[in-house]
């Protein structure tokens, strides 16, 4: 049975490792789908508004669609203050879904299957609350600590978790999206090594191998929503921890 | 001149009939509340997280301290502890429907306000 973990392995695609400094900066195969995912997507936006019809196409409908469901998304969990944030949060979006759907797609990558990926997104979201905030609300941005209407004497209990809470931000954000790529992959993998144990069995096993395949494609179906759904939870908690910098509570 | 009226045609009238049924069809069709509520989809895919990654995310805060000032493993315990209490507490937030932004600012928010009000009917999205 091949082995499930395959999937994510990391290659050069070159022969000879391109090294810098002691970091290995080959062109890897992840490498390749982020550029495949950039230049699809930049295309795909580019030609489907090249026309800017009054009655839009089948194309611009689509990419005015992403833009409206994001233009939405800010604008109900950031406000209209929120829409400096636009082009950062429609790339986020982008990237992870294009990330999660490329990686649907047979003999493909998914570059948001690991965790240095989405770790170095949801450590750019961090920075940049962090940053924005104490560069617009100076010292008052720690007021996101003290929780409106907590008695004082919980005080040193709920600010120290509050901290903590802020902190593991960049993690459960990462861990999340990663996560669920790679235990939907990996399941994926499973199933499919099953029906192949068993076809290749033999006799009436044959025939059983049919069921581990049916449902596979109820799982891939099942995928797919995985896949927009994490991009959107990525993406709408990015537009929760940037709220943070535009306006503080109370 | 005077406006066409429905009445004034048995052609007109049938039409505004006509324009009425498939207005009221488009309109039970098409109701823009009834697509994915931002608020509550995904709330159960992060739910899990939340408790799983504060316990990670201590542990490596923990860690990393020890690291840098060679106490292990004093910080890496309570660090842990501490990620277990925030991650219970984020459950609680997200339970209580109190938002999962660090404070309790969720609370204060316009739709929340209005979920928690006794007019508000949870049929009516």
């Amino acid at each position: 049975m091949a082995n499930p973990i395959h999937q994510f392995e990391i290659y050069s695609l070159t022969d000879k490792h391109f090294v810098l400094g002691g970091l290995d900066l080959s062109y890897t195969n992840s490498s390749l789908w982020m550029t495949i995912a950039v230049v699809f997507s930049t295309m795909f936006l580019t030609m489907a508004m090249r026309r800017k019809a009054l009655v839009p196409g089948r194309m611009q409908v689509f990419a005015e669609s992403i833009y409206g469901f994001v233009a939405n998304m800010i604008r109900e969990n950031i406000g209209s203050k929120g829409r400096q944030y636009f082009p950062l949060i429609f790339t986020l979006f982008i990237v992870v879904l294009l990330g999660n759907m490329l990686g649907m797609l047979p003999y493909s990558f998914t570059y948001t299957s690991h965790i240095i990926v989405t770790a170095a997104l949801a450590f750019l979201i961090f920075f940049i609350v962090v940053l924005i905030g104490l560069f617009k609300h100076g010292f008052h941005f720690f007021s996101l600590f003290l929780p409106p209407g907590v008695p004082w004497w919980l005080m040193p209990l709920i600010v120290p978790i509050e901290i903590m809470s802020f902190m593991i931000r960049p993690v459960t954000l990462s861990v999340r999206l990663f996560a669920n790529m790679i235990a939907g992959h990996i399941m994926l993998k499973v199933f499919a090594g099953f029906s192949v144990g068993m076809m290749a069995a033999g006799g009436l096993i044959t025939l059983g191998g049919l069921g581990p395949m049916l449902f596979n494609s109820v799982l891939i179906g099942f995928e797919f929503l995985i896949a927009f759904l994490q991009a959107y939870v990525f993406t709408i908690l990015s537009c929760i921890y940037l709220k943070d910098t535009v306006e503080l509570g109370h | 001149m005077s406006p066409i009226t429905p009445d004034d045609d048995p052609k007109l009238k049938k039409l505004d009939a006509e324009l009425k049924a498939a207005r009221k069809e488009f309109e039970e069709d098409y109701n823009p509340k009834a697509g994915p509520n931002d608020e509550n989809v995904g709330v159960g895919a992060r739910a899990g997280v939340e408790l799983v990654g504060a316990v990670i995310g201590g542990a490596l805060i923990g860690y990393g301290i020890d690291y840098y000032f060679k106490t292990s493993p004093a910080f890496f315990l309570i660090f842990i502890v501490l990620g277990v209490i925030t991650g219970f507490y984020n459950i609680y937030k997200i339970t209580m429907n109190v938002g999962t932004s660090v404070g309790f600012k969720g609370l204060k928010s316009p739709s929340k306000e209005v979920k928690q009000s006794p007019n508000y009917n949870e049929d009516d999205d």
